[in-house]
């Protein structure tokens, strides 16, 4: 989040700096070489930061694969790989938090939409039932982000309360 | 103008009454469904598609076709208290033999703006279904195919008018008001909910052309819902309509079975139907039933037939 909000920060100075610097270059002999030099510190100044940004994110996410590594020589997987994985699993998470194969055992019948939001994020879907004995379904479904494959989870409601629960197969 | 009357039954379709209850944040019982099919962030889809055939031994032919296609859009901003909802239906006539696009109306159902005041309190502005009515509106609401009674033993539907409603977990008010014949009309709802499984509302009707007090509960237990209904209409043309309903329907996992006696006397005359109807939901989406209703009307007596099915998207 605060990454993101660096990068924001930094596009939106960034375009602030061309619109500022637009109208003047009309009137290119009325700049005055100080604010030209003022202008190009600015951006050289925010480039440095984008790329602290970018650095702390690249560390963060290193430390995390390292520390994930198997630690017998044989099963040693290559450094890329494992970095790879770290950013899947990272993007999965920001993207389908409901992909968390731990969540779903937290889901029980009796629960309301309310408490089922609160552990798996929104549903994908939320449907009508045509069941008589179903009020309403939620769906959640992906793909996963390392191998493409298409997953489902469904749970039900009656009278504002789960009475079934397909986990998906993750 | 007088609230419609050519409808078979007026009750809030299941559907629609979650739709609704999400848009406005002020679910009558709790629930909390939206729309099917997202089309952006705020807008969405949903409807469904009806197809049905029945027969008679009384000369009757074969109708049926396709009964009802129905479309709705809700525009429901997540952060706004604002929603909306514009729903289309096409209907066909039901003749079997002539079926084709000279047989079909098209007709505005639910067009609605709404505000949320609270998570409780929510206010309507437009064509709005009336609160009358244990029998659902759409098919897909409904337990069995044909409605309770010969015609509408509701004396209300769809009408242009505005509402105010007020929901908890364990009882519901609403008040409609709209225009009729240059003189008020109102309806008035009182809904309880707070035992588990069970829903029982009263709504009182006053209209130019008619008083109506419907009462309905039903209740869950197990596998077998039973309800039970009374409606009693005094029309100003001094004509009176009073109906009783009792129902069980039974679940046995995706299939279910449905029992349903109804008296029906307008005006003197005497309606009595006993239908039984065995249905099955293929998925969340698909769900088929047969009927067979055996009818006294009158002097007369009948067997009615339907088969029904119905994709909702």
């Amino acid at each position: 989040m605060k990454t993101k909000y660096n990068t924001h920060l930094f596009l939106l100075s960034l375009c602030g700096a061309v619109l500022t610097a637009a109208p003047s270059m009309s009137f290119a002999e009325a700049v005055a070489q100080e604010e030209f030099l003022a202008l190009q510190q600015r951006v050289e100044q925010l480039e440095a930061s984008l790329r602290f940004v970018k650095n702390t994110q690249v560390e963060a996410i290193a430390t995390e694969a390292f520390a994930s590594m198997p630690m017998t020589p044989k099963d040693k997987s290559s450094l890329i790989e494992s970095v790879v994985q770290t950013i899947q699993a990272r993007e999965e998470s920001a993207n389908f938090p409901w992909m968390d194969a731990e969540k779903w055992p937290k889901l029980q019948r009796g629960m309301t939409p309310e408490e089922v939001v609160a552990v798996l994020d929104q549903p994908t879907l939320n449907e009508p039932s045509m069941h008589k004995r179903v009020d309403f379904v939620y769906t959640y479904q992906g793909r996963r982000v390392a191998t493409a494959k298409k997953v489902t989870g469904i749970v039900r409601f009656y009278k504002g309360k789960v009475i079934e629960i397909e986990a998906p197969d993750l | 103008m007088q609230r419609k009357t050519n409808k078979q039954t007026n009750n809030i379709m299941k559907m629609k009454k979650e739709l609704l209850a999400s848009l406005t944040s002020a679910a009558l019982f709790g629930s909390v469904a939206n729309a099917e099919i997202p089309l952006t962030d705020d807008l969405s889809a949903y409807g469904y598609i009806d197809m049905a055939y029945t027969d008679a031994d009384d000369g009757e032919n074969l109708e049926g076709g396709a009964a009802e296609f129905e479309l709705g859009f809700a525009f429901n901003p997540v952060d706004s208290k604002w929603s909306a909802v514009a729903e289309l239906s096409f209907r066909g006539t039901g003749d079997f033999s002539t079926a084709g696009s000279e047989d079909v109306t098209t007709d505005w159902e639910t067009f609605t703006i709404s505000y949320a005041a609270s998570d409780e309190l929510s206010f309507t502005l437009g064509n709005i279904l009336s609160y009358q009515g244990f029998e659902t509106y759409d098919a897909t609401g409904l337990f069995q195919f044909s409605y309770l009674g010969r015609g509408p033993v509701y004396s209300a539907a769809y009408a242009y008018g505005a509402s105010a409603d007020y929901a908890t977990d364990d009882y519901a008010l609403g008040l409609w008001i709209g225009e009729a014949d240059d003189s008020l009309s109102y309806e008035f709802l009182a809904a309880y909910t707070g035992i588990e499984g069970l829903t029982a509302k009263f709504i009182y009707a006053d209209d130019p052309g008619y008083e109506t007090a419907n009462l309905w509960a039903s209740y869950d237990v197990n596998a077998f819902t039973f309800a039970i209904e009374y409606v009693q209409t005094d029309f100003t043309d001094e004509s009176e309509l009073e109906a009783y309903m009792a129902l069980v329907y039974y679940s046995l996992g995706d299939a279910g079975i449905t029992l349903r006696f109804s008296d029906v006397d307008y005006d003197g005359t005497d309606y009595e139907k006993f239908t039984i109807s065995p249905s099955y939901s293929f998925s969340d989406n698909v769900f088929g039933l047969l009927e067979v209703s055996f009818v006294e009307d009158g002097e007369e007596s009948a067997t009615e037939l339907a088969a029904e099915l119905i994709y909702s998207f």
